[in-house]
């Protein structure tokens, strides 16, 4: 049998007249294109930002530590160099240096400092602390756990040496074997750079003990202690 | 209101009930048929830099219900041919058995391949030439011309008095 097409036009025609009409609503349909126009657009936007992120990594990655990103040129952290002598004893072996004090003791403290050439010191905080050692506060505060304070410079200091004369009473009170600490605190001209050093240490020890079992030259630093000193900052 | 949204509503108001015959024809279910033009209809307007234009957006949307009708039935097949061996040893019947009181036209359109089905509903019903009902399927003339010739002689087959019976008979292909 040969289907004529005409005939099938007319069958197709006819079959198709069977369909009814569309049941979904168009506020279904705009709903699901709207869901699918917004999925196609996150994809799109974050293959974009895929896309830029890698552009921007690549040639980051691939230029190496050499190149510094940031716009403020690096800082190098620095330490001072002190030297520190305690009614005129020095102790140039050991870092920090180590002193024996006794409860109620004067002592004459003579600190030389050396700033280094790069360094822009804006303030410099010297005293004793307990155990903590804290850089200056943001407004150039006293470093929390710096007391007392011996000495603090209100102008920058150039490059070079520095000294300090400095004196101070060890507590009455302090118990034998207590360690305090004269530290040092500083704040640089660049925003956030401060540190904090420890420049010497105070044991303290009881005369009586002390002279029975210390050594001739822990001997020799408790005779310091009748001594009148009066010192006196150098700035 | 959204130039997309201005060619969808008179899509819609004019030529829904035409797009809906189109798909009835290609899938011989009233509920597939809905299915198949919604998601057409998502499909063509859900493009956020390729909204179709007016005059332009009724043949785009034929073109991507053909598609998405023939890439069903694909995946379709690949179901029923997986079903039996999920199924165990329950018979499964053939689309024929189940709309037996269904247009002839219809069964016999079911027993056409899709491309060859899509085919016949672009060339007989909508009337395109072959040139379009080829670009429509993104394949050659001369393959359009072989699946028409082939959709024919199953057709003929099928709607003559003898192939009728034997489909009544429960005949398959």
């Amino acid at each position: 049998m040969i289907l004529d097409e005409q005939e099938l036009r007319q069958r197709l025609t006819v079959a198709a007249s069977q369909a009814s009409a569309a049941r979904f609503t168009m506020d279904g349909l705009i709903s699901r294109i709207r869901q699918r126009r917004a999925r196609i657009l996150g994809l799109v936007s974050g293959s974009l930002l895929a896309v830029a992120a890698i552009a921007v990594a690549i040639p980051a990655a691939l230029s190496g530590p050499g190149t510094p990103t940031a716009s403020r040129p690096p800082i190098a952290p620095f330490q001072l160099s002190f030297t520190v002598t305690v009614n005129g004893h020095a102790r140039r072996n050991e870092s920090p240096p180590r002193f024996t004090v006794t409860p109620g003791e004067h002592l004459s403290i003579h600190i030389a400092v050396i700033i280094p050439v790069h360094a822009r010191l804006t303030t410099l905080w010297l005293g004793v602390t307990k155990d903590e050692l804290s850089s200056p506060g943001r407004d150039g505060q006293r470093p929390p756990g710096m007391r007392p304070v011996l000495a603090h410079t209100r102008q920058p200091l150039t490059p070079g040496p520095h000294t300090f004369r400095l004196t101070w009473t060890a507590p009455a009170h302090l118990r034998r074997g207590t360690t305090l600490s004269l530290a040092a605190a500083w704040a640089t001209r660049q925003e956030d750079d401060r540190a904090a050093q420890f420049v010497a240490e105070f044991v303290s020890v009881h005369r009586a003990s002390t002279v029975a079992t210390a050594p001739r030259r822990h001997a020799a630093e408790l005779s310091l202690r009748d001594r009148r000193v009066s010192g006196r900052r150098a700035l | 209101m959204e130039s997309w949204k201005q060619t969808l509503a008179e899509l819609a108001r004019n030529r829904l009930a035409s797009l809906i015959r189109q798909a009835f024809l290609l899938c011989g279910d009233q509920g597939q048929a809905e299915d198949l033009v919604q998601d057409a209809l998502v499909r063509a307007f859900a493009r956020p830099l390729r909204t179709p234009r007016p005059g332009a957006a009724e043949a785009y949307v034929r073109a991507i219900m053909v598609n998405l009708f023939i890439d069903g039935a694909r995946k379709q097949s690949r179901w029923n041919r997986a079903a039996p061996l999920l199924a165990g040893t329950e018979t499964v019947t053939g689309p024929a058995d189940q709309v037996l009181d269904r247009d002839v036209m219809l069964i016999a359109l079911s027993g056409l391949s899709p491309r060859q089905r899509a085919c016949v509903v672009l060339r007989y019903y909508q009337d395109l030439p072959v040139a379009q009902v080829a670009s429509a399927l993104g394949v050659t003339e001369g393959t359009v011309k072989r699946y028409l010739s082939e959709a024919m002689t199953r057709l003929a087959a099928r709607l003559s008095p003898a192939g009728s019976r034997g489909q009544e008979g429960g005949e398959t292909r």
